[in-house]
Formats: structure tokens, sequence, C-alpha cells
């Protein structure tokens, strides 16, 4: 009776990895009880989503209609005109859209570049800290900051940026700089201003699941190391990085997906008419002429770009995590 | 009473300890407090006020002597005790020396760390300004004029007390069921022998990208009949792809050995789960949690568009709109809109809405270690 | 294989029955038909129709007892707790209000009402929102006021205005909404000057330190010569010099050399403006009027600003006081572009800014803190190159917000006659001062006034004061009768109050009729949709372009980044705004029945323009 489990378990498991075979016929097995169980809790989440997220997809056609100015959706959407693509040749042919489309897919890369490393290396190094008291305060106090809405936090920074009462002043008369310089304005800091303050308000709280991983580690590993001799950058280069190598992965493929995301709320903080050509993305686009203007096609088409862009995205991460280091997501 | 107290491995030293330090720290604290309070300019304060708080101020510099001599006696104690721990230890090898990498790392980190309290410290600073005042600008640490009429504006309310009861049950309801539903499926999507599993996969994530838009999801949620229903704040939120990708990613990590041999003992895919499973997941769950909880906590969008009545707003929602809709002096019309306090009422409102997250967490992080894994294979 | 295809069976099922719910859900009630005027063809519902020998409201049965749902589309409307006033209200009419506003003014709460088909009562909305206005009125969400009042309520055209009713109608002749806070040509009194909407503000002690400073400049007349824009030498009383442009230039370097800095009582800037966002900027706006450039074409055509040659002119000056440093600060400080409404606010309640063009009633609490730490800021105007008087856009207009009753209400009839109470001049009176008789009374004289009493100047500023109401209840206000009949004492009026209420009240001289500017343009045309579209690029445009051009280095620069706008607007369908903007100036100016609007142009005008007086006729000022 035991070893048929076993063997059972064990061939189940090796089919479902052999699925890339095409031309193997699969053998059929008499599915068990176990997994009956575990489709109908697989099936719990495709109720779900068929209910709150595939039924509402059907509002997408709006996208190929002429909705534009009807203050009735449901109506919009079907009783309106199809109009095919012109929403979104509408889109293409807006001057500016070469602008935005930089903006967006720049901006989020690098910030993806650096936003998505640095709290890694902030669980990594706070997992380091001699005193415990002291991790204990530095875990609970680093996420503060997100519990603040940007209209405030980035109301701080607007102060603190001010031409002629904030630092740029302070800097100029130490002597520093020559004239005061226009942070805020300028278009070039804009991207940077956005990824300083975003690391500043999000670090703490987004590293918060690599110190859950961190502290899963057995620490056994470490004192295995130790006597090996290992000192403490061979330790977090062979034991700690490895061992959350999975959870930074998943989370690398979920930002990337995530790529085309702004927060509106902190972009329209510190988006001004000065620095609007680098300040413009995708979001703020859709937020200022699609909403306000009952313009709901345009903007659902516009929406309907940004995810399939997305997905695509998704896609590739997959499958070049997948190359690396042979697991994805899926 | 010296020795128990240098005892080394005695309760005593460290309720002493305790005592000295709330002791002294309540005295110092006092002391700066009202020395600030009796100097600052307060809103609508009369002359009894300060007498008060001078008084108060006095009472506090006269009990710093006594915090002195509290400290004196701590630091002898202390002494002896280091005498008594050299002479046993010094020569043992398992210290850790603190090396200089590890005094450049606390530095920087506790940089930061100011960096992180400081916005907390202005929100507070601004909160209790007053409000004319504040739109100057210039306050950075403390309040320049005093008031507590931020805090009254927002609390005077009594929807006040009902959001905050709808907040917490929704969040403590939402979450502890969303957790349980999002990891059913999520240990289910771990399983690698789960059938049609790319099917399943699939089907979640496609709709991670794909979404309809505001007003035909609202449709859904009034034809499935959860408008204007407290379980609208509990039903849509029970499951979350995102969520699920995350715990399905920590359940796989746990070794499937436990999972076979648990089979070999004759449990169900069900009972794995929550006998196994969910105990070892400790670290991700308890993040699941936080994100979980805190998204309830912080809503006010669902309470806008899915509800009607009063005694469904949450929280942000009330806070929201004390906000916008505060005092209008005298009559004034409301085009010439009064802004002004609406800065330090918002401020004031953050504050109430954070209090109890920062309750909260300490709970969450007593859960982020673990290692009870490695033990449950031997044997 | 038997389980597989259950399941399969069993997931198709579950997805299919996902994509019947919306069809459910989507039965949200037809569209009534289009009639041939191009709006909604509307019924009514069958209630007895009402005479109009005595108030409507009074034929609202005694036993009544509705309430209704008011849904305000403004995020920062105060809704009102249980006062005085709305109990009144109850009394008269038995109808209880339940108030609604959304948190935020993105537009989404009104959208999931009109979806989700759970219209209010009655919704009010801003009037700049044209699109939205007309649509509700075209999609048939909304009745027309003249059938309802027709039918229940004829006595609300004696109390509403009529020139307001037609201000507001559609091609078809008829009206949809009631506004607020209006001023109607029927309640002006005779030859009174309304206040000017815009204003120029100047710190009075560093104005005075000026004007001392002229004085010495000036020789034996009292004159100053200096040399004006165009090369020519022009010559000016010294109390006016500062109100010519070369002038202010002058004042505005003079004063920066000598109190810049940011310690108490200094300034940053030497001419504040208000918030650059992605609309424009207000003080734009203000200055052209105050620099006379004028709206219609010599033959009473529409003219649109930007491409004026006089408003690039004017765009040119001000490049001119960004780029002057005085002891390395510019006279407009480069802040300005990137500050928020609060960062406009903390430099005007700082006294930090010598003269500043921000709307001043936007900014009333902030005056009102600057004065209370001593910098009081006093009205200034100031002219254009050519000595040309000031000509102000005055507060009068037709409405900040819109009441409209839903086609959803089912009492329709009851709804109209509360609109005819709360227009009627009991319920203005109602409404502005409270009950009578517990917060003001008839004075005993032959022309009885009215005057609040002693309870109430008690209770002012209090707690207390709430409970009663006053002015919270504003949406059907008519704010020029308020005016007439408020109280002309001191009494009732705090320091504070008077002081804000009097920021602007010395340009009242320099202030005019401009309600033609204030055209509507007809949403219900078929090329409004694109016009709207442009309209919204075309502005957001300007935004940009304007900043860049204030913050040229060389006026040569500025120029040429101006010709590029004009090409870019040209680009993004100008024509097309243009166009229909003169169809809907054309058919205002029939409206009004005015054939030359521009008052500089009209017969009877009196230049009014005297250089001795900078800071405009301080006999203005009011007492009450």
């Amino acid at each position: 009776m035991v070893d048929e489990i076993l063997t059972r378990t064990e061939s189940e498991a090796e089919t479902s990895d052999n699925t890339a075979q095409k031309g193997d016929r699969k053998i059929r097995k008499p599915w068990t009880g176990n997994d009956w169980v575990l489709v109908g809790m697989a099936s719990l989440s495709v109720i779900f989503l068929a209910v709150f997220a595939y039924a509402p997809l059907y509002g997408l056609i709006l996208a190929f209609k002429d909705g534009d100015g009807w203050l009735n959706i449901s109506q919009a959407i079907s009783v309106a005109d199809w109009c095919g693509f012109d929403n979104f040749i509408a889109f293409f042919e807006d001057p500016d859209f070469w602008d935005i489309i930089l903006n967006t897919l720049g901006l989020n890369l690098l910030q993806l570049l650096i936003n998505f490393p640095l709290p890694i290396l902030f669980a990594v190094f706070t997992a380091e800290l001699m005193s415990d008291q002291y991790k204990k305060f530095v875990q609970t106090v680093t996420f503060f900051p997100h519990f603040i809405s940007w209209a405030v936090y980035g109301g701080i920074f607007l102060s603190l940026f001010a031409l002629d009462t904030g630092l740029p002043a302070l800097l100029q008369q130490w002597g520093l700089t020559d004239s005061k310089v226009d942070i805020l304005g300028d278009p070039d800091y804009f991207w940077w201003i956005i990824i300083g303050t975003s690391l500043l308000k999000g670090m703490g709280w987004g590293s918060v699941i690599y110190v859950a991983a961190i502290a899963a580690i057995p620490q056994e590993l470490y004192e295995a190391a130790k006597m090996d001799g290992a000192n403490r950058f061979h330790k977090i280069a062979y034991i700690t990085i490895p061992s959350i190598a999975p959870t930074i992965t998943l989370f690398f493929i979920l930002s990337v997906s995530g790529l085309l995301n702004n927060g509106i709320e902190h972009l329209l903080v510190f988006q001004n008419t000065s620095n609007i050509e680098r300040s413009e993305v995708l979001d703020t686009y859709i937020y200022k002429y699609g909403i306000p203007d009952f313009r709901y096609s345009y903007a659902t088409a516009i929406g309907l770009l940004k995810s399939i862009v997305s997905l695509f995205l998704l896609v590739s991460g997959n499958w070049v995590c997948k190359k690396i280091s042979g697991k994805g997501i899926y | 009473m010296m020795e128990k107290l240098t005892d080394l491995y005695s309760d005593a030293y460290h309720r002493f300890k305790k005592a000295i330090f709330l002791f002294v720290g309540a005295i110092v604290l006092g002391t700066l407090v009202f020395a600030y309070l009796s100097h600052v300019q307060i809103d609508g304060g009369t002359e009894q006020v300060y007498i008060t708080l001078d008084v108060l101020f006095y009472i506090f510099c006269g009990l710093l002597p006594v915090a002195a001599a509290g400290v004196g006696c701590f630091v002898y104690v202390y002494c002896k005790r280091q005498k008594v721990w050299l002479s046993r230890f010094r020569k043992s090898k398992l210290n850790r020396r603190v090396g200089v990498f590890d005094i450049v790392l606390a530095v920087i980190i506790g940089l930061f760390c100011i960096l992180c309290i400081y916005p907390i410290v202005y929100v507070l600073a601004g909160s209790f300004n007053q409000g004319a005042d504040y739109s100057i600008g210039g306050v950075w640490i403390l309040p320049r004029v005093f008031t507590f009429e931020n805090y009254a504006v927002v609390l005077k309310d009594t929807d006040f007390w009902t959001s905050y009861a709808v907040t917490i049950a929704r969040t403590v309801l939402g979450t502890a069921l969303a957790l349980v539903f999002t990891a059913i499926v999520a240990y289910a999507m771990s399983r690698p022998n789960l059938k049609f599993k790319k099917t399943f996969y699939a089907i979640n994530l496609f709709t991670m990208f794909f979404s309809g838009g505001l007003v035909p999801y609202f449709l859904i949620i009034k034809s499935v009949g959860l408008y204007d229903n407290f379980l609208v704040y509990i039903i849509p939120s029970l499951y979350s792809v995102y969520n699920m990708i995350v715990l399905q990613s920590g359940f796989a990590s746990i070794s499937s050995d436990i999972h076979d041999a648990a089979l070999i003992d004759g449990a169900g895919e069900f009972r794995i789960w929550w006998q196994i499973y969910m105990p070892l997941s400790k670290p991700v769950l308890a993040t699941i949690v936080l994100w979980l909880a805190v998204g309830h906590w912080n809503s006010y969008f669902d309470t806008m568009i899915y509800t009607n009545s009063e005694e469904l707003q949450s929280l942000q929602y009330f806070l929201l709109k004390a906000v916008q809709t505060s005092s209008m002096t005298e009559g004034m019309p409301p085009e010439m809109m009064e802004r002004l306090s609406s800065q330090t009422l918002s401020l004031a409102a953050i504050i109430l809405s954070i209090i109890p997250v920062f309750c909260f967490f300490p709970l969450i992080r007593k859960n982020f270690a673990s290692g009870i894994m490695v033990g449950s294979l031997k044997g | 294989m038997k389980g597989r295809r259950l399941l399969t069976s069993f997931l198709a099922a579950v997805c299919a029955g996902a994509f019947v719910l919306p069809a459910a859900a989507c039965g949200g009630g037809n569209m009534p038909p289009i009639g041939d005027d191009g709006m909604a063809e509307l019924t009514y519902p069958d209630f007895e129709e009402t005479p109009s020998d005595k108030n409507s409201w009074e034929y609202i049965p005694e036993d009544n007892d509705m309430t209704i749902e008011w849904y305000v589309d403004v995020s920062s409307w105060p809704i009102p707790a249980e006062n005085d006033v709305l109990r009144k209200i109850k009394e008269e009419t038995g109808i209880s209000i339940h108030f609604t506003t959304p948190v935020q003014d993105d537009g989404q709460k009104l959208a999931t009402i009109i979806a989700g088909d759970d219209l209010p009562d009655i919704i009010s909305t801003m009037t700049s929102k044209t699109q939205t206005l007309a649509s509700l009125a075209q999609q048939g969400y909304v009745y027309d006021i003249n059938t309802l009042a027709e039918k229940w309520a004829p006595t609300l055209f004696e109390n509403v205005p009529e020139d307001v009713m037609e201000w507001w109608a559609y091609g078809n002749g008829k009206t949809y909404g009631i506004p607020n806070h209006y001023y109607s040509y029927e309640d002006i009194p005779e030859g009174e000057q309304l206040q000017p909407n815009g204003g120029m503000m100047v710190r009075k002690d560093l104005f005075d330190a000026w004007q001392a400073h002229a004085e010495e400049m000036a020789d034996a007349n009292g004159m100053i010569s200096y040399q004006a824009l165009d090369g020519s030498t022009k010559s000016v009383e010294w109390q006016g010099y500062i109100t010519t442009p070369e002038g202010f230039k002058e004042a505005a370097s003079w004063v920066l050399g000598k109190y810049y800095g940011s310690g108490k009582g200094q300034i940053t800037t030497a001419l504040q403006l208000s918030q650059f966002t992605d609309q424009g900027n207000a003080s734009l706006e203000w200055l052209a009027q105050f620099f006379a450039i004028p709206f219609e074409t010599q033959d009473g055509e529409y003219e649109y600003r930007f491409t004026q040659e006089e408003y690039a002119e004017m765009l040119y000056w001000l490049n001119d006081l960004c780029s002057t440093r005085v002891g390395g600060n510019t006279l407009i400080s480069r802040d300005n572009f990137t500050q928020t409404y609060d960062g406009v606010g903390s430099v005007i309640a700082g006294g930090k800014a010598f003269a500043t063009l921000a709307t001043p009633q936007d900014y009333q609490m902030h005056f009102a803190t600057a004065k209370d730490d001593g910098y009081e800021y006093v009205s200034m105007y100031i002219t254009n190159s050519n000595g040309d008087a000031p000509v102000l856009a005055d507060i009068r207009g037709y409405g900040y917000l819109m009441n409209m009753i839903t086609t959803d209400c089912e009492r329709p009839d009851l709804v109209i006659k509360l609109f005819d109470y709360l227009s009627s001049e009991e319920g203005q009176r109602l409404v502005c001062f409270g009950v009578e008789g517990e917060s003001w009374n008839w004075t005993d004289e032959e022309e009885p006034k009215i005057a609040y009493t002693e309870d109430y100047l008690a209770l002012k500023g209090t707690q207390g004061a709430a409970d009663l109401g006053l002015m919270t209840m504003d949406l059907l206000l008519n704010y020029q009768y308020y005016d007439n009949v408020q109280p002309r004492t001191n009494h009732g009026k705090t320091e504070a109050e008077v002081f804000r209420s009097n920021l602007k009240r010395p340009l009242s001289v320099y202030a005019y009729d401009y309600n033609v500017t204030h055209f509507v343009v007809d949403a219900t045309d078929e090329r409004f949709q694109e016009y709207n579209n442009a309209l919204t690029r075309i502005n957001a445009l300007i935004g940009q372009q304007t900043t860049k051009i204030l913050q040229a280095a060389s006026r040569s620069e500025a120029e040429q980044i101006y010709q590029q706008t004009v090409e870019l607007l040209e680009k993004r369908n100008l024509a097309l705004v243009i166009e229909l903007n003169s169809e809907a100036y054309r058919a205002t100016k029939e409206k009004l029945g005015i054939a030359v609007a521009w008052p500089a142009w009209q017969e009877g005008y009196v230049d009014p323009l005297d250089r001795t007086q900078p800071n405009g006729d301080l006999s203005m000022y009011r007492t009450y």
C-alpha cells in the first residue's frame, strides 16, 4: 500500500515536469481523491476571478467604440458605434506621443534598476546589525514613511527644494553652487527626484519581504560556514543571497510586469509646467485627458495598449529568468 | 542586595535597569516637554495656562537631581557587574568583535532611520500647529503656535468612531478571510502535481494585466448585490493574484519530502495544508497579512464608489472628508474656499490613522523569525 | 476522460456565467429618444398642476414628509450639519435633504452614479463643466426647469431672474438647471460699480517707502520723466510713477535691492504671480486686463487672447522682469514657476512679496494672516505703456454651481417648489441670514432693513453660530441680492471680515461688465466633442509654453519661443476653437443686446485714470 502511494506520487511529479514533450502521449492516470481536492482548491480562484476580473472585461470593447462624451458607460458599451482602431490612432498621432512613451519607459526602467536592488541590499545589511534591539528598531522605523500620503511627503520635498527658502538657497550661500539650482523646475532633474523620493519612502516597506525571507534562513548554515572560515562577506554572497534568490527572482518578474505603471499621486506632486516634457507619462496623460472630459473610449484604448505591453514584458521577463536560473513564475 | 544585583543570572538586575530607565526617562522627557510648552506660543492660551505650564516645568526641573542620582546608582551597579562579567568571560572566543564595518553600517543605517522618522516628526509638528500660522511655512520640527484645534475638529464628529469600528472590523475580518482563501489557492498552485496547472496559471496571470475599468467593475458589484453592503469590503478583496503568487512561491520552497511523508501517514491535502504548510510559512504569511491589513486600513476608494450610507464609511474616507469640508468661518461663501487649515487638518488626520498601525506592526514582526522547519524532517 | 470533461465543462460554465452577469447589469434603462431639437424628449409624471395665485410652496400638503438625495459634485463643498436653516426648510416644505459629495474631484463618482443607475434627486456641479451639463441634458438625465416650473411652480419665474434663465438656455430655449452665486442685471443697483474679479496688491509699508523715494525724484511740477518702452520720453505724476510699466520695474528693482532676504519682514520676490498650472496662469489674464488688452476687434468680433500682439508684448515685459537681476535675484522669483497653491500662499502669508497679481479672494486668508503679522497689503493698479486706463472684469457672472433635478426624482413637482422657495426673497433671506426672529429682524424704519439680533452677535465666531446655519445652504444663493440687503453697518462683521471684503474695492472704479467673455459654447453642436478635445490640449500647451517664454534668457529667445508656440497651436486645431468661440461670442452679444462689448469703446465711457491715486479710489472702502 505504502509503496503504491509512493510510486504514484513520484510518477505524477515526473509527468507534470515533462509537459514539454509534445510527441508523447501522456499517461492517463485515474485521478486520486487528493487530485480532486487540489483542483477544487485551485478552482476557487477561477470562480472568484470569473466574477470579479473576467466579467468586467467586457468594458474593454469601449476602446474600439466611439464612446467619448457618453455619460452612461454601460450604455456607451452596448449602444455606441464601432470605430475600429480610431482611438489608438488618435493617440499615436498626438504630438507628445514619443515624449510620453520615452518618459514612461525611461523613468520606469531607471526605477527598476535602482529601486529594485536597494531594498534587497538594505534587508541584507540590516540583518548584519549586531544589536538585536537596534535591528528591531530599524525594521520598525524604516517603514514609517510608507504611511504618509504622497501629497504630504512630496510637500516636504517641495518646501525643501524651494528656490528661495530651501536647499538651493543654502547651497548658494555656502558657495557650493553659483546660482540657485532649480531642482524642481529643471526637466533633467525630474527623474532623479522621483527615484530619490520613492526610495526614501519605499525602501523600508519594500524590504519587508526580504527581511522575512532572510529570517527564514536556518542559523546552522551560518555557523557551519563560520567553522569553515568564511568571513562576513562570504556568508552574504554564498548563503544569504542564494537563499533568497527565489524571492528575488519572483519579485523581479512581478516588477517587470508592472513596468508601465506609475504612481500617479507621486508624479502629480512633482509635475509642473517647467518640467512637463520629462514628467508626462501614460498614467498622468490618461488622468488629465481621459476622465475629466468623459473621454472613456480614449482612456480605455490607451489603458488597453498599456496592458498589452505589460503582458509582453511579463512573458519576456519570465523567459529571461528561466534561462538564467531555471525558475520562473510558471 | 548588591549581590543580587550583580548576580549575572538573576532577574533583579533587569528589573532594576528597567525601573531606572523609565524613571529617568520620564523625568527628562517631562522637563523637555514642559520647557518647550511653557515657552511656545499657544493658540488661545490664557494667562492661567501659561502659569500652570511654568509651574510644571519648575517641578520637573526640581526632579532632575533625583534623576541624576538614579543614573549614578545605576552606573555604579553596572560597573560592578562588568567586573564580575569580565572576570568570568574575558577569555571566551565566542564573542564577536565589533569591527569597523559594523560601526560604519550602524551609522549609515542610523542616518537612514533619521530620514525615515523625520517625516513623522514633520507631520506631528504640523498637526499641532495652528493652521493660519502654518501657511507661512517654516514649521520643520516643533510647532510654532501650539494648538489642539486640528485634532478637535476631526474628532468632534461622532461618525469618527463609527468609521473606526468599520475599519477595524473590515481589517480583521477581511485580512483573515483573504489570507485563508488566498492560501488555499496558493497551496494548490504550488503543488507540482496539480492537474491543469498551466491553465490555472494562465487564467490567473491574464487578469493581472487586463482590466475593464472602474465602471464595469462597479456594475458587477451592483449586480452581485454588494452595493452599499458591508460585505463589499470583504468579498471583492478575498483573492489577489499577486498575493497568491508570492504565497505559492513560499509554499513551493518547502521541501516536498514533508508533504510525501504526511501523505504516507494518511493525511489529505487539506490537512497537510493547514497543519504543515501554514505553520511553516510564518514569515511569508506575516508579510501577506501585513500587506492585506494595511491595504484595508488605508482604503477609501471603495467607500467612495461602492457605498452610500454613513454607517459604512471607512476611516480614511472619513478623515479625507473631514479635511475637505473643514471649518467655514464667519459665513464666508464656500467658493472663497478656506483651504488654509486643511493643511494642518490633513496632518492631524494622518496621525490619527497611523497610530494603530504602529501598535500592530510589532505583533507581525514576531512572526518573521523562523527556523522550525529544519527540525521536522529528522526522525 | 470523464473527470476532465466534467472539469472543463464546469469551468466553461463558470466563465460563461461570468459574461452573462454584465449583460444583466447592462440592462440599466434605455435612453430617451432624441427629439427634433437635438435634446432628449422627456416624459413628465402626472401630478396635479399648481396654480400661480400664491407661492407655489404653499401648495405643498401639510403632511408632506420626504427626504431627497442631493449630490454636490465638488469635494470641498462643506456639507451642512443639522442646523436651523435646514429645519426651517423642512418646516416650510416638509422636505429633508441628505447631501453627498465625492472625496476627490476626478469625476469618477459621478460616472459611477450615472452608469449604476443610482441617480440622486438633484445633482449640482460646477458651471465650468460645460460638457457634463450638456451631456446630462442631451442624454435625458435631467428635467428642464421651464416645464417643471410651468406645471408645478409658476411663481419660480418671478423669483429667478429672467436673464439668468436665458443665459443658461440651450438652442431649444430650455434651461436645465438653476445656478447659484449669480449676479443678475435685475438686481444690480443702477450705476453701481461692482468690485473687480482680479486685482493687484502691494505691501503697504514697502509701497510707502518707495513713494517717499519717488517724491524726492520728482521735479518742480511734481512730475517724473522717464523713458518709455517704445523709446519716447514721457512724464507722469510722481504718485503714479509706479503704475506705469517702466516705473513699476524701477520700483520693484529698488525695493528688491533694499529689502531682499529671508529674515522677518524681508521679501524674496518683487512680483508674485499665481500658480502655474497646466491650464495657464490666472495672473496673466488679470495683467492683460490691467493693460487694457481688448477682447474683441474693432468690428466687434471675438479675439483670441494668446495670439494678440499686445498680449505677446505683455509676455515680453514679464520676461524682462524674470530676467532682470538685482543683487543676483530676479524680480519675479524662479520659484514661482514650481510653486503650488500652498507655496504661493506661504509667500503671501509671510509678507514675502512686494507686489502680487495672484487672485486676491483665493488667498484672502493668507492676506489676513500677513496683516495680523504686521504686513498689510493694499490694492494698486498698473497700466500699459500707452497710458490707457485699466479695464478690469468685475465679479459678476452667471453662476458657480448648477443645480439640476434628475429624471430619477420621484416627486419633481415638490422639488421644483423647493427650488422656488429657496430662490424667493423669503428663502434667500433664510439662507443668508438665518431664521427670522432668531438671528435677524426687520428694523423699525420706514424702509425696514435687516439687522442681526443680539443673540446672534454674541454667538458669532463660536460653535453655537454654526447651529444657526447662516450661509451653509448656499446652493441657490443669489449673490447680488445678498449684497443688496445685507446690514450696512459694521455690526455682524469682524474686522478681519471687513478687511477681507475690502481687498479690491478701491479698484472698482476700473471694473466693468465682462459677461460677454463668459460665453458658453453650445455643447449640443456636433463639433463640440472635437472642439473640447482641441481646447484641452491647447490650454495645456499654452500653460507649458508660457512658462518657457517667461523663463527665456533674452527677448529674442522669448520671441522665438512665442512664434513656435503659435505654430504649434495652429497645428492643434486652434482654428476650430476660434470658430466656435466666435459663434458663441456673437450669439451671446445678441442675447445681452450689446453691439459694442469692449467697455473702453462704448458710448459714454469716461476715462477714470487718476495717476495721483495709485491705490485706486480709496473712498470706495466699505465699512461693513
